[in-house]
């Protein structure tokens, strides 16, 4: 691979790192279609590549997450308990169900999620402000795990406190996600930060750092299987890793600054890139038609 | 230790040595061409960052066993046999180019 591309998938990756970061996705959605539409590189190599840098964004992003206090690690690691094993089931059962009908149930599922972001992207900031997010009572999960939690919110300047929810109810989304995931090739982000956050009163802030700290652990997974059987490209990891790392500890930064009901309606926007991209998939597959990101 | 501090130490440490190995090798790949050292250290960079978040879970059972929580514990021991029996299922699937 010539130097020069290398230097140039670098640079590309920055913004990918950077929105990955904010938003509390993996971001293999967004770097897939970059690699493979302006590189050229070949699919399976830039999912093998994406893998990687999931668990780079990840890392960047979370490791800033913990520092601030905003990561819930008990949260994470509970719910990632059955999105692993919903992964795993949803690798194997990927031949029951035909993918178009897939893609567009997922994009219906999302195009309503996203409605529902930016729906209560208000009601978002007035739990923020007037501290709502303890007025309901922890479930008995909850509690014996030790799940709600506080953090410090920069764009406030004060604590929120936080009363964590359905627990058995986000267990079983969690799988669900988790099947999504294995048989869609897409990262759980997009769905377990409006699980978290709709389903179980997580605030915004708090379901988007457990996001991005649980998808490290999944995508650790799936890069060690590609990594032990020779798929990984080296030499297009390490451009992209480096890119995706400084763009996450930019997006990092800054999240903690942004009000709470602003991000979600940043966040209702990428749904909707993904609700399209899903249903570009399923009209490709079930017509044959081509559209953009498909 | 506070467990989110540890586990942000890990991190940290996991991430700089990773990014240390991988801009060391892209330096050696755009300046000597020929010299093939470069490989390994992407190599190891990238066993590095996969390794990361394993040692995290790893710590925070040391941690939770250590702070008695006993069902957190649990949640993460089952976690890692999940992880342990996925990754030698998709190794034999792959191998056999399933």
């Amino acid at each position: 691979m010539e130097a020069l591309i290398l230097l140039k998938v670098l640079v590309t990756t920055i913004p990918v790192g950077f929105v990955a970061a904010l938003m509390g996705i993996g971001g293999g959605s967004l770097i897939i279609p970059i690699l493979v539409t302006f590189f050229q590189i070949d699919i399976k190599e830039a999912i093998a590549v994406s893998i990687v840098m999931v668990i780079a964004t990840s890392i960047s992003g979370s490791s800033r997450y913990l520092k601030q206090g905003i990561t819930n690690v008990r949260l994470g690691i509970f719910l990632e308990l059955t999105t692993a094993i919903g992964a795993a089931v949803g690798a194997v059962i990927t031949t029951l169900a035909p993918s178009y009908f897939l893609y567009l149930l997922l994009s219906i599922l999302l195009y309503y999620l996203s409605f529902i972001q930016i729906r209560t992207s208000r009601l978002e900031f007035e739990k923020v402000r007037y501290e709502k997010f303890t007025l309901l009572e922890e479930d008995s999960i909850a509690r014996v795990l030790h799940l709600s939690d506080r953090y410090y919110d920069r764009a406030e300047g004060k604590y929120i406190d936080y009363n964590v929810c359905n627990s058995f109810k986000g267990l079983i989304s969690s799988f669900m996600a988790g099947i999504c995931s294995g048989m869609l090739g897409i990262g759980g982000g997009v769905l377990k930060v409006p699980i978290m956050n709709t389903l179980m009163n997580i605030p915004m802030k708090v379901a988007i750092a457990t996001s991005k700290f649980m998808m490290g652990i999944t995508a650790s997974t799936g890069a060690l299987i590609y990594l032990m059987t020779g798929y990984v490209n080296l030499e297009l990891v390490s451009s992209t890793v480096l890119g995706v790392a400084i763009g996450a500890l930019i997006g990092a930064s800054i999240m903690n600054r942004v009000q709470a009901n602003k991000l979600k309606i940043l966040f209702g926007i990428l749904l909707l890139y993904f609700a399209y991209l899903m249903l570009a998939r399923g009209i490709s597959i079930l017509v044959g038609w081509r559209l953009p990101g498909a | 230790m506070e467990v989110r501090k540890a586990l942000y130490l890990v991190l940290t440490t996991g991430l700089i040595i990773a990014i240390t190995l991988y801009s060391s090798g892209l330096i050696l790949r755009l300046t000597l061409i020929e010299w093939r050292v470069y490989k390994t250290l992407f190599f190891i960079g990238t066993i590095v960052l996969i390794s990361t978040p394993i040692a995290m879970l790893i710590l925070s059972l040391v941690l939770f066993i250590k702070n008695k929580e006993i069902y957190n514990a649990a949640v993460i021991i089952i976690l890692l046999l999940l992880i342990t029996i996925g990754v030698i299922i998709g190794i034999v699937l792959r191998t056999k180019g399933l």
